[in-house]
């Protein structure tokens, strides 16, 4: 179970949502790399009980994702996914609907 | 060259526009009502700028040949709460430059149910791909998360952020045009139904529909009652959305608008901040130094915001007033003007500077695109 990020190939930049040029080095050239985890730095719960949050990964990167499974409170670490049919038990599902930008090497 | 506001235009706000209302009409009442405020003609026009979210198929150019103007400069902005800034900076540019002399500046919006749907599912590719699968249906719950950093970071409370909605609601009680305009109590802020935890139904704008319009001219000399801009300034992706969205790009706009205006943020009497939520009213105030570094939000909320000693967004805000699409960018422009220039009616106090800010444009997790505009009341 991982989400998948965009990396700048060049100064390893993780990005999401994915970019054209890297904000940091103007590198145009990424890979999608797979993130297993991050950590719940916020969250809020909608009138139906959807919880929604704010998940941090290593470097400082930050997703917005529905926390399924279970309740996961801020601090707690969660695993990642960007498919809800493979998931069980507490897990931050990031959706993506397009290809990373990523060049084919 | 100094360019100055010289009329202001709404077309009245409504939850519950009346069937076969479309988003051209709406904008070119706000359009008709500035310019007989600016006592001119539509053959007095020859620049138009406008913001809309919902004016497809039709564009700018549309709207300007349906509402008969002859122009040598037109611009569409796209920055929706940013909008009214970045076109007032590229107006004031444009007559400074003579490329017109009298530009009118229009943002309005046809927001219904089904209009706001889809456009909160379909504000940009991020939000279709990554969003709107959550499920998510706009920006509250983005905001919510936000808000709850702010409360952490500031050790500001609901009630802190039920001071401002009701003191906002306090002056949309002066603004007949407010969709709502009965007072609110800390009661009902605090059990109003949930939005999205910590926000409540209070802390979040009305969607209605609407437009608003100011007309901008050379310094006209005219004696007749004007608000001119002292700056203008605009900061899109101050920090790549890899923040915590808890500063503006206002920040970085700061320092050089109050060196341009030639006054401090403690000089003005007004501050008409773009309130989408409470808590942006908290980091925009902040950002442009209103809210001084050094002072504890909480009590500067009690102490200046409550008391009116400050006056903000004293329309009611977006708040109060609604928030009409793209217009909500142009509210707090026209609210500003309209106080320095006299026509705030039974809400109107005495002012002589202003600062308005625009805010806009959820990227994926908060706002890209921040403008300050600093007016003066001249005559």
């Amino acid at each position: 179970m991982s989400a998948l990020v965009q990396e700048c190939r060049n100064c390893r930049s993780r990005l999401f949502p994915d970019r054209l040029f890297c904000p940091v080095c103007g590198g145009d050239s990424f890979s999608a790399v797979a993130a297993g985890q991050g950590t719940v730095e916020q969250t809020t719960t909608l009138p139906d009980g959807t919880v929604l949050a704010t998940v941090s990964l290593d470097g400082g990167l930050r997703l917005i994702a529905r926390l399924t499974g279970s309740d996961a409170r801020p601090g707690q670490d969660v695993p990642l996914a960007n498919d809800l049919h493979a998931v069980s038990g507490v897990t931050a599902y990031i959706p993506v609907h397009s290809n990373l930008n990523e060049d084919q090497p | 060259m100094t360019v100055s506001i010289i009329g202001t235009g709404q077309s009245p706000y409504t939850r519950h526009p009346a069937p076969g209302t479309n988003t051209s009409q709406v904008i070119a009442r706000a359009v008709r009502s500035a310019l007989n405020e600016a006592g001119l003609n539509p053959a007095d026009v020859d620049g138009f700028a406008v913001s809309s979210f919902t004016l497809n198929p039709d564009h700018a150019i549309d709207l300007a040949w349906r509402m008969g103007l002859r122009l040598t400069w037109l611009m569409q902005d796209t920055n929706g709460g940013a909008s009214a800034g970045g076109m007032l900076q590229h107006a004031v540019r444009a007559i400074e430059a003579g490329d017109a002399k009298v530009i009118v500046l229009a943002a309005g919006d046809l927001m219904d149910g089904p209009a706001f749907s889809q456009l909160v599912a379909n504000y940009n590719r991020a939000t279709q791909d990554h969003l709107a699968p959550l499920p998510m249906k706009g920006p509250n719950a983005l905001f919510a998360m936000l808000t709850t950093r702010q409360m952490e970071t500031l050790g500001l409370t609901r009630e802190d952020y039920g001071h401002i909605a009701i003191a906002q609601r306090e002056w949309a009680a002066g603004n007949p045009d407010a969709v709502y305009r009965k007072a609110l109590s800390m009661d009902e802020y605090l059990s109003a139904p949930m939005v999205a935890t910590p926000l409540g139904r209070y802390d979040c704008v009305p969607p209605v529909t609407g437009a608003d319009a100011v007309v901008l001219v050379a310094d006209p000399g005219s004696g007749a009652p004007r608000a001119k801009v002292l700056t203008v300034r605009a900061s899109y992706n101050a920090d790549q959305q890899a923040g915590d969205g808890l500063e503006t790009g206002l920040r970085s706009c700061a320092s050089a608008g109050w060196e341009e205006s030639g006054i401090g943020p403690g000089d003005v009497g007004l501050a008409c901040v773009y309130d989408d939520y409470p808590s942006m009213v908290v980091a925009q105030l902040a950002d442009l130094g209103v809210l001084p570094a050094q002072d504890d939000p909480a009590t500067f909320i009690k102490r200046r915001i409550s008391t009116r000693e400050l006056p903000v967004n004293t329309s009611g805000g977006q708040l109060s007033a609604g928030q009409a699409g793209a217009a909500g960018g142009m509210h707090g422009l026209v609210e500003a003007a309209r106080q320095l220039m006299g026509t705030a009616g039974a809400r109107q106090v005495s002012v002589r500077h202003a600062v308005v800010s625009g805010y806009g444009m959820v990227l994926y997790r908060y706002g890209a695109c921040a403008t300050m505009t600093v007016l003066e009341a001249a005559q």
